[in-house]
């Protein structure tokens, strides 16, 4: 038996002073920082990686095979498998929702608002509903009375709503929005956009709305303008704020700072999770205006979110861009802290003139006489 | 003619050496997939590959090393398997495990995820343990340590400030271009660690704002946004 060659002995054989191939699929070179850089491609193990495994991959990770058998490589499989650092560089950020069945519908009914010029801080903003065939700024899907379809018979219940709101400066550029989703079904239930209106006053708007939703929990943007609305809200009493997670360990917890910290698309903490959401179909949209602005963000060559329209801007411009998205991602962060439901209640009363409902109204009888003041008889 | 025990104890001697044989005589890896291939049993030795041996040589020699790598190519149980050589025979070896969040790093023993859960799942899958390993191996939802080697593996959430003031021997990031602060986690490793070791993984993306992929492509912040 030959004796082993040490790792350790071994330095020429894994020597990397200039870049250097070590065999398929694996490259190694030096760099400026001096950390060894290894590409190790699929091709590198054979044995693992076999054809048949590089097929079902290469669907799943949506490639298209053509007629001739060449295949059509989707940047998933370019980025994943191939190594290529940019290959989602112009791809969707949403673009799940192409592959997935939508459930936009017009809106059930509409609201407005009112302020009054003269409002004092205390005034808070007046919902009204608008008549059949008049169009408000708020579009309402559904209404806080509305029941969710699954419940069983005689049950009522009281359902939990979250708002996300995302406010801008007011003058006209892009919009302020507040939007409301159901914490059961977690889908639209109503959305606001305004490009005109104060940030105090999406306060008052947004304070309005969440009480209108028995009292929804807000989550609202604290950056820049946010701070005023943030301001207004908890000045007007609304104290059902979202706050500030802690996200580094393995339980979140609360942290004292009311509102998100962020507004910009780029936030993973915001996007990715809202991505996930939607990839894996735990929320659904209404609102064709919100689905249409999802289909506007793209990765750029750097891999930040993006907003199309906006790509040719400098980073500090495109971060302060939000409207409908962010409002979403922000609802939907609320409403994955709320209960189901606020309020269960089930009608137990039992069928009339039933055994149970003999016992029960013997009960009843025996009840009210106790009440009956000392010495009178029924 | 050698006992069992002779035998076991002289492979042991040469793991402790070399950590190539450690993985080839006592690790065993769990194949999550392996019911849906028709095998039946899913735990399974460590595959001799050249890629995994090469990249075994190339981790002794860099202490620096950066892996970008195609998905499913077994390097997240080479970083397992190499922090669990480490503290089983390096005396005082720290061994900082770290993801994007901390359930990703801690994972889960039973079912081989996760850095510090793979880490798990070979300590506890050695063979003769009873044998070979420390009498006591304390095992926390987020921690391995050896008292008697003063050593451990500790896993860690993304960020730069998990770093700073802390002297580890080994650094092993997983999924680098997914942890968005992973900038300012190269950042503070690049100062922390002098003669400790940084081995970061990753399959490309640009979440960390392509931090990952100016690393790999040997780029400078200002060659990347020119």
């Amino acid at each position: 038996m030959s004796a082993p060659i040490w790792i350790a002995d071994a330095a020429d054989r894994y020597r990397v002073d200039r870049p250097r191939v070590f065999g398929p699929g694996l490259r190694a070179k030096p760099t400026r920082r001096g950390v060894v850089v290894l590409d190790l491609h699929y091709s590198a193990d054979p044995d693992g990686v076999t054809p048949e495994l590089v097929v079902r991959e290469m669907r799943r990770l949506g490639c298209e095979q053509r007629d001739d058998g060449t295949w059509s490589l989707s940047w998933r499989w370019l980025k994943e498998m191939e190594l290529d650092w940019v290959a989602q560089s112009g791809a969707q950020v949403f673009d799940s929702l192409e592959q997935q069945e939508q459930h936009i519908l017009e809106p059930a009914y509409y609201l407005r608002y009112e302020i009054p010029h003269d409002a004092r801080p205390s005034d808070e903003a007046r919902l009204i509903e608008c008549e059949p065939g008049e169009v408000g700024p708020i579009r309402v899907w559904i209404s806080p009375l509305d029941q969710p379809g699954n419940l069983p018979d005689g049950a009522y219940v009281q359902r939990s709503f979250g708002v996300g709101s995302d406010i801008s400066e007011g003058v006209g550029a892009s919009d302020s929005t507040v939007v409301v989703f159901t914490a059961d079904t977690r889908e639209h239930a109503a959305v606001f956009a305004d490009n005109t209106i104060r940030p105090v006053d999406v306060g008052r708007v947004a304070v309005a709305l969440c009480r209108y939703y028995n009292n929804a929990l807000l989550c609202m943007v604290r950056k820049m303008h946010g701070i005023s609305a943030l301001r207004e809200v908890l000045d007007l009493g609304y104290t059902r704020v979202w706050r500030e997670k802690v996200q580094n360990r393995a339980v979140e917890y609360a942290a004292e700072n009311y509102g998100w910290p962020k507004g910009e698309a780029s936030s993973p903490q915001l996007f990715g999770r809202w991505q996930d959401a939607l990839r894996h179909q735990q929320v659904t949209l209404h609102d064709a205006i919100t689905l249409d602005q999802h289909r506007q963000y793209l990765y750029d060559e750097h891999g930040r979110i993006s907003h199309s329209a906006l790509r040719h801007l400098p980073v500090e411009v495109r971060q302060r861009h939000g409207d409908l998205v962010i409002g979403a991602a922000l609802a939907y962060r609320a409403v994955i802290d709320l209960p189901k439901y606020q309020e269960y209640s089930h009608d137990t009363s039992p069928p009339e003139l039933s055994m149970a409902w003999r016992r029960q109204q013997r009960e009843l009888r025996r009840q009210r006489d106790r009440a009956l003041p000392y010495g009178e008889v029924r | 003619m050698a006992s069992e025990r002779e035998i076991v104890e002289a492979r042991w001697a040469m793991a402790a050496r070399d950590p190539r044989y450690f993985s080839r005589w006592f690790v065993f890896t769990l194949d999550s997939q392996a019911q849906e291939r028709g095998e039946s049993n899913p735990i399974r030795p460590w595959p001799a590959r050249p890629h995994l041996d090469l990249l075994c040589g190339l981790w002794w020699h860099h202490p620096m090393l950066f892996v970008a790598k195609s998905r499913q190519m077994m390097v997240t149980w080479f970083a397992s398997m190499i922090s669990v050589w480490q503290i089983l025979f390096r005396r005082g070896a720290l061994v900082y495990q770290q993801s994007k969040r901390l359930e990703d790093a801690m994972g889960d023993e039973a079912t081989g995820d996760g850095l510090l859960g793979r880490s798990k799942f070979i300590l506890s899958h050695v063979p003769y343990r009873s044998w070979l390993l420390p009498r006591r191996v304390v095992v926390r939802s987020d921690s391995i340590q050896i008292p008697g080697m003063h050593s451990g593996i500790q896993a860690i959430a993304q960020g730069g400030d998990k770093i700073r003031s802390h002297t580890v021997t080994q650094l092993v990031s997983d999924e680098t271009a997914f942890q968005p602060e992973f900038s300012a986690a190269l950042t503070a490793t690049m100062s922390s660690i002098r003669k400790g070791r940084f081995l970061g993984i990753t399959t490309p993306d640009l979440t960390d704002g392509g931090a990952s992929m100016r690393l790999a492509l040997d780029m400078t912040d200002e060659e990347a946004i020119a």
